[in-house]
């Protein structure tokens, strides 16, 4: 693999155990998001994957909403 | 439409098990299920009874979605406006085979490639405009967007804003139409090579492969000539720790890279006059 940047390797390549920061991917109402972890049952809207403009303007999922996903009782 | 960073929606997971996430459903659609109008109404009525968390009774709400919004959140549902022209934003470093660090922001291969399926292939979408900020990236996975960007019938324009550097060069004029922005930079700089490096010729001559590839790209989809391009990726002195070019908006059209220096307005406008060109070449 060549990387083509410009930026310096050393800045690119950190040490994985530095970084705490825990991204996952969820679909949601068909939104494919990037949310941040912030504890057990919450998460933090990052970014929206899409390449249609008008998702990004859905109110539900603006980046930094908080989203509280509980799970359903038998 | 406002937006409030820090705001706080509530989904429930109607799933029996958390292992069998996703999918998730939105609290909102819940209202709507116990009208028997979704298919999981199933599940979200055999909870109805058995509520413990406080958070659970927001559920039994017999509203609309979009009332429920106004009332949970204090703000209207925008319309949902159609878009003919989508958007592909290739920010920061593009990642290629290997996973990279958080704090980089990255454009992922796996993201784009099936985005760009869906865009060639949705009859509802006419032209996509790609948006460059980019510091470069993966070479393979460079290349792999610009020739999937290049080979889609449907018009693509793309617009240079801040940076376009390194593999984003190839990103960039592989659109039918490229603009930059009067401020924005693209940097040509030859491939360095980190890691491992074995001190025979035989790595010189695959590194010089591996940067043909990228010029033969660039100067197949610009008017800029190999002699150029290389002339500017090797000059010195004007970088301070390093040998290339840094063009600047107006410099990259002079050189041949892009074809016009233009903004948002630009781009759409001629994305719109490209999308009329063709379909009047279809109709004849």
């Amino acid at each position: 693999m060549i990387h083509y940047t410009l930026l310096d390797p050393e800045i690119i390549w950190v040490d994985p155990r530095e970084n705490q920061l825990v991204l996952e991917e969820k679909r949601i109402e068909g939104m494919h998001l990037v949310l941040r972890r912030l504890d057990f049952h919450s998460w933090q809207v990052e970014q929206i994957l899409s390449t249609n403009p008008q998702d990004f303007l859905h109110p539900r999922y603006q980046p930094g909403t908080r989203i509280n996903f509980w799970a359903g009782s038998k | 439409m406002q937006n409030f960073p820090g705001k706080e929606i509530t989904i429930i997971n109607t799933c029996q098990e958390w292992g069998e996430y996703p999918p998730f459903v939105p609290l909102w659609e819940i209202g709507e299920s116990k009208r028997g109008t979704r298919s999981f109404s199933e599940g979200a009525s055999s909870r109805e009874g058995k509520k413990t968390e406080s958070d659970c009774k927001k559920e039994a709400k017999d509203t609309s979605p979009a009332l429920e919004s106004i009332k949970e959140l204090g703000q209207t549902e925008v319309a949902g406006a159609k878009s003919t022209i989508h958007c592909l934003a290739v920010i920061g470093q593009i990642e290629g085979h290997i996973i990279m660090p958080p704090q980089n922001k990255t454009t992922k291969y796996e993201h784009v490639i099936p985005q760009l399926v869906a865009v060639e292939e949705n009859p509802d979408i006419e032209g996509m405009l790609v948006i460059l900020n980019t510091v470069g990236g993966d070479v393979e996975a460079g290349l792999a967007i610009a020739e999937m960007i290049a080979s889609m019938t449907k018009p693509v324009v793309s617009l240079v804003l801040g940076g376009g550097h390194s593999i984003g060069v190839p990103i960039a004029v592989s659109a039918r139409y490229s603009y930059i922005a009067d401020t924005a930079t693209m940097t040509i700089h030859p491939i360095r090579l980190s890691g491992l490096v074995i001190g025979v010729p035989q790595t010189y001559e695959y590194l010089d492969k591996m940067q043909d590839r990228v010029v033969r790209f660039v100067t197949e989809h610009s008017r800029i000539d190999e002699k150029k391009y290389r002339e500017l990726m090797f000059r010195t002195g004007e970088l301070a720790r390093d040998i290339g070019t840094v063009l600047v908006g107006r410099d990259a059209v002079e050189a041949g890279i892009i074809d016009e220096v233009g903004g948002l307005g630009e781009a759409v406008a001629k994305l719109k006059a490209l999308i009329k060109k063709q379909k009047g070449a279809k109709a004849h």
